[in-house]
């Protein structure tokens, strides 16, 4: 087992009068026990130049497996208009629950399985790089 | 506009053999498509039950607009989950202590988030922070 720790904070000082500052660490375990999670898909990135919907992970190829995996995502570009959408399915159907403007960042629990892939499609085609690592 | 940040960490020295895993990032949180930040905020904490309940109703209101969700489950049993769905695709289980953050994109009303405790009644923090929600009428 390893120790890795994931940690948030959310900070703002005039979202209310009394201002916003969230802060969470967790550490990061198999389903249903203490163990710590022990496997990584490795930190990696990939361009695209298109708009067309493709697979960021596959859960399969992956090898995403227990009922505990997180994934990490972050659009790396610097547009605040131009996005990607982040989706579960296949890339001829799938749900959307994401979009990630440049510079944004996601952190999600993922179940995948068989059809639930990570889906990513560019809102242009201009040059956009996704940072995403899964770990299990 | 308010000025909201978002800050991430990934760390573990043994997970890797060969180096210590370090990711960090942050970012401000934004209206979709502009450089104004968000404005509006839900924080607080509600028990999840074996039935899958909302915690943000997707309206039309949010549709193409910015909505970051932030939620923990508070329990400490290793065992006690939450099963987190978007638009009724499961997105994955939140076990004790674990936390996510999601920028979810109401593309229709349906999409909906909701939870659902795998057994009992487990604490969930939440925060949503977001642009577009108008007050309906009494």
């Amino acid at each position: 087992m390893a120790i890795v720790t994931a940690t948030i904070g959310l900070n703002s000082r005039d979202i209310s009068d009394n201002g916003l500052n969230i802060s969470r660490s967790s550490t990061l375990t198999e389903a249903g026990v203490n163990t710590g999670v022990g496997s990584t898909t490795g930190l990696s990135s990939k361009t695209y130049a298109s708009t067309s919907a493709v697979e960021l992970i596959d859960y399969s190829e992956d090898d995403i497996s227990g009922n505990a995996a997180k994934i990490y995502i972050k659009n790396t570009s610097s547009s605040s208009t131009q996005y990607v959408e982040i989706a579960i399915g296949t890339t001829g159907s799938h749900v959307e629950i994401a979009r990630l403007y440049g510079g944004d960042w996601m952190f999600i629990p993922y179940t995948g399985g068989a059809g639930a892939d990570i889906i990513a499609t560019p809102s242009t085609t201009d040059s956009v790089t996704l940072e995403y690592l899964g770990i299990y | 506009m308010a000025n909201t940040t978002a800050t991430f960490s990934l760390n573990s020295n043994d997970l890797l053999t060969t180096a210590p895993l370090s990711i960090s990032t942050s970012n401000n949180l934004l209206k979709a498509g502009l450089q104004i930040g968000l404005d509006q905020i839900k924080h607080g904490v509600v028990i999840a039950d074996t039935t899958q309940r909302d915690i943000v109703d997707a309206t039309t209101d949010g549709v193409n607009k910015a909505n970051w969700i932030y939620l923990v489950n508070k329990e400490t049993d290793p065992t006690l989950y939450v099963t987190v769905t978007v638009a009724s695709t499961e997105l994955g289980r939140l076990y004790s202590g674990d936390w996510m953050f999601l920028p979810c994109n109401f593309a229709d009303a349906s999409h909906d988030i909701t939870i659902q405790a795998s057994s009992g009644t487990q604490f969930m923090e939440f925060a949503h922070i977001h642009e577009g929600e108008n007050l309906t009428a009494s």
